[in-house]
């Protein structure tokens, strides 16, 4: 059934008369006296080239009737509305979690899941669709949506294991987000191992229960090792993560850069099991840690090796521009700041140039700082914060997950003046006064900000215990790693966010990272251990494979048989045509267009014994 | 109208140029032009056996001496030429700015009136459904008048069979004069009438007439073309692809004129209707044409 978006649009139509009226007027050719048609007719055989003529004129209206038709039409937004039967499909998830890459029975269960799909794709019913996504870390999508299993099938064999999780609220938000965008009824077939992190649940309730696990793996003997740090006296720590039902006596070896610097044969009993080993005294030099199982191949080798970053800690420059200011010196002396405090901006042109962080208490802040600023009674302008009018009582926290206020209890902190802040996009505020922002975070180009709109003197904030936890987590807001060692150890798949200078630089395509101001986000695709350089600093960072992927034993998921079944069903399939009138009017453009120029091969025909 | 077919300039071209025929005329009368006949002029021709009766005065005595033969000098009696002059008078020579029709009838007289400044006869004759002897060829120089008189009156015939009145001018004329045509050609039976006019023995000058008009149409877009003799009509879009193949055409149908003209021992020049007359004199006719 023909729907139209825009009826009144067909009125357009009546533009197809004056079309046709100038076609005949058109035709009505000016005549032109020659002396002789003798040249002409040798030219042109004159039959031949009023018939040409004559179709040309033809074609042409017919093209420009076409155009102005299918403009019109379009204008109209047309559609074909049917009731007809819509097959069920089915998604395929793949599990391409690390443990998929377990051996079992000689192949990997990610070989096995491959098959299994392929097996699954072979049954579909006859004109039922297909989808296959490739699920770690995140959602990949692998094939279709195709009603062509060779297509998907083809599609299938290029599919490669990752080493990540199985990150199953990801995975479940880009599934739901694409069947949304489905017309026909979608069921799903899950392949994996079991090690969901949330057992399955969500994904079954994106696919209203009409989801079928499919679980591969035999067992779960298997030994791992993961979570290398080291304990302040020097000694090493790691866990092993035991799947044989009994214990195993494994041979373990730590090395720094690729040299073996300890040796030992640990006990571990089935489970979890922390163990400790002495790896040098007092405190870890710098370099890439590598704790590895040494014992004959079990079902996944990925996980005999565990990986350390450790790197020289991260000394911050602050600058504390103002007054003297009691309270944020002391809050801010503590390990890795070096601190530096002036009444003054050095230049009229400052921009923060050399500094991590500037602290501007009740001095104006000029704008264009690369950096990230603190300041206290002032805003610069440039930010999406801007001073508004006065307020006094009492400081009120703002319930909000953000960093900045994790343990940041602001108990009762009285402000006797200061100026309510006004947020832009980008800006969110962190606690009010009189119901109105006085102390907002913002973000800009990838500069992070606090502003506060009193001042440490005006109010009882420097005084607050909370103050320097709020301090403490600003810092850590800025600079990630500042007061976390393990912020250079990353984990397969997750991404991690670092303070690093313009020239940071790391040279591994298993490595991903994303520069925003002065934070890199960093994604590892694979385990190892990645050299990195900032100028002159040289570090490394270590990516460990994901310590939920170290259990292989196969969990069977609760919605391992579908609680419901998707039917075929009828419904209404709405068809847009027009786009498809549109290309049809392009189309009649440009075959005007070519018809205008001569360009067609019937009028190449004219005078053809003339070029020879 | 005389007036206006030639003015002073003209008449001035008609003192400063002479015919120049390639062959010797056949005329009875002495004038300018070498005639096949040997004695009686002065320009030398050949030599032969001095025979009883001959004058005594033709003896080459230089030969005498070296040779001890008596030999007479031989010399091309100067007899007068006749130019006859042919014009297509199809209502296609009516056409272009100037149309062909004038500009071939003022180039007529001009060298009629240079035939009979020299002495010689010049004669008009116009295609029709006939040939038609406009003017009988004359020898006075008082008769140029007449002529421009005659070619100005000339007016396109309703109907005109080229090949006919070739063929009529071969009867008439052969082997006798000099025939310089003035026609565009633009008929198909243009290669029977150079053929005619090769085979009449006359030595033969075409000056093929073309208009500007047709060397660059002048017009663009959908047209019907309409034949000024009536032979038809062609709806054409006329673009500049097909005014590109037109030229093409044109220059084909030329060389293809030139030729036949060349295999046939006729003189060939090709004069667009807006080429000045004296230009077209002192250039296109006398590179081996009819002037010197």
């Amino acid at each position: 059934m023909l729907t139209w978006g825009a009826p009144g649009a067909l009125w357009l139509g009546l533009l197809l008369a004056p079309i046709l009226v100038f076609y005949f007027l058109r035709m009505r050719f000016r005549q032109q006296p020659v002396s002789s048609l003798y040249l002409w007719a040798r030219l042109q055989h004159v039959t031949r080239g009023a018939s040409h003529l004559r179709w040309r004129s033809i074609l042409l209206l017919a093209a420009q009737i076409v155009a102005a038709a299918s403009a019109v039409l379009a204008a109209a937004q047309p559609a074909l509305v049917s009731r007809r039967l819509s097959m069920p499909g089915t998604v395929f998830l793949l599990d391409a979690s690390a443990s998929m890459g377990a051996t079992d029975g000689g192949e990997s269960r990610f070989e096995t899941a491959r098959k299994l799909i392929a097996r699954e794709i072979e049954r579909l019913p006859a004109g039922a669709p297909g989808m296959i996504f490739l699920c770690g870390a995140g959602v990949e999508p692998l094939a279709g949506p195709t009603r062509d299993r060779g297509q998907l099938l083809a599609r299938l064999a290029k599919a490669r294991r990752g080493s990540a999780a199985f990150a199953e609220a990801e995975v479940a938000e880009a599934v739901q987000a694409w069947l949304a965008a489905r017309q026909e009824p979608w069921q799903g077939c899950l392949v994996t191992d079991g090690g969901l992190d949330l057992g399955g649940e969500r994904l079954t309730a994106v696919f209203a229960n009409a989801l079928r696990v499919l679980t591969v793996g035999v067992h779960g003997h298997n030994l791992g090792v993961t979570g290398l740090r080291f304990l302040p006296d020097g000694v090493a720590q790691f866990h092993v993560v035991n799947g044989w039902p009994s214990s195993r006596t494994v041979s373990v070896s730590i090395a720094h850069n690729g040299l073996e610097i300890a040796r030992a044969r640990v006990l571990c009993p089935p489970g979890a099991s922390k163990h400790t080993l002495e790896a040098g005294a007092g405190r870890p030099a710098a370099g890439g840690y590598t704790v590895r199982l040494h014992q004959p191949p079990d079902i996944l080798a990925a996980d005999d090796r565990a990986y350390l970053a450790v790197n020289e800690p991260l000394r911050l420059r602050v600058l504390l521009v103002g007054s003297y200011n009691p309270f944020l010196r002391a809050a801010l002396a503590q390990a890795g700041v070096a601190l530096t405090e002036t009444p003054r901006w050095p230049s009229p042109d400052f921009r923060g140039a050399g500094w991590d962080l500037i602290v501007a208490d009740r001095v104006p802040v000029p704008a264009g700082l690369t950096c990230h600023l603190l300041c206290f009674g002032d805003v610069p302008p440039d930010i999406p914060v801007s001073p508004g009018r006065e307020v006094s009582g009492t400081f009120v926290g703002v319930d909000s997950g953000h960093p900045l206020l994790r343990f940041v209890d602001w108990g009762t902190v009285n402000v006797a003046g200061g100026r309510a802040l006004r947020l832009g996009a980008g800006a969110l505020a962190l606690a009010t006064v009189e119901g109105l922002p006085i102390l907002a975070a913002w973000e800009r180009e990838g500069w992070r900000g606090v502003s506060c709109g009193t001042t440490l003197f005006a109010s009882d904030l420097g005084l607050s215990t909370a103050f320097p936890v709020f301090l403490r987590n600003y810092l850590q807001w800025c600079f990630p790693q500042v007061y976390n060692p393990l912020a250079y150890t990353l984990t397969v798949g997750r991404p991690a966010v670092l303070a690093a200078g313009p020239g940071w630089r790391v040279r591994d395509l298993a490595l991903r990272t994303e520069r925003s101001g002065a934070l890199v986000n960093a994604r590892a695709l694979a385990e190892g251990i990645y050299p990195w350089q900032d100028g002159e600093r040289r570090g490394v960072l270590a990516a460990n494979p994901p310590s939920s992927e170290l259990d292989l034993a196969p969990r069977t998921l609760r919605s391992r048989e579908p609680a419901a079944k998707v039917a075929a069903e009828y419904g209404l399939h709405r068809m847009p045509l027009t786009q498809w009138l549109l290309i049809v009017l392009v189309a009649a453009l440009c075959l005007e267009w070519v018809m205008w120029r001569g360009g067609l091969p019937f009028r190449r025909g004219v005078g053809d014994h003339v070029v020879d | 109208m005389s007036e206006k077919l030639l003015d002073a300039r003209d008449y001035q071209l008609i003192t400063q140029l002479s015919l120049a025929a390639k062959r010797r005329v056949a005329g009875f009368a002495a004038g300018e032009q070498r005639s096949p006949s040997r004695g009686g002029g002065i320009e030398f021709a050949d030599y032969r056996e001095y025979q009883p009766g001959d004058d005594i005065r033709r003896v080459d005595w230089a030969v005498f001496l070296r040779l001890r033969r008596l030999l007479v000098k031989l010399c091309a009696e100067e007899r007068e030429l006749t130019l006859m002059l042919m014009l297509d008078t199809s209502r296609s020579m009516r056409f272009g700015q100037p149309d062909k029709l004038w500009a071939a009838a003022r180039l007529a007289a001009v060298l009629a009136g240079i035939a009979l400044h020299d002495g010689n006869r010049a004669g008009v004759v116009a295609f029709g459904p006939h040939l038609q002897e406009v003017l009988r060829p004359e020898r006075r120089r008082t008769s140029l008048a007449s002529v421009i008189g005659a070619v100005a009156r000339l007016e396109p015939a309703a109907t005109v069979d080229p090949v006919v009145c070739m063929r009529e001018f071969a009867a008439r004329y052969a082997r006798k004069t000099m025939a310089v045509l003035l026609s565009d050609l633009l008929f198909a039976e243009w290669a029977q009438v150079l053929g005619g006019l090769a085979a009449s023995g006359c030595e033969g000058y075409v000056i093929q007439m073309l208009a500007p008009e047709e060397l660059e149409p002048p017009f663009l877009g959908e047209v019907t073309l309409v034949d000024a003799e009536g032979l038809g009509e062609i709806p054409l879009h006329l673009g500049e692809e097909i005014a590109r193949k037109y030229r093409l055409e044109l220059a084909v149908f030329l060389r293809e004129v030139r030729r036949a003209c060349h295999r046939q021992n006729l003189w060939h020049t090709m004069l667009p209707s807006d080429r000045p007359l004296d230009r077209a004199l002192h250039t296109s006719l006398r590179q081996g044409g009819p002037l010197c």
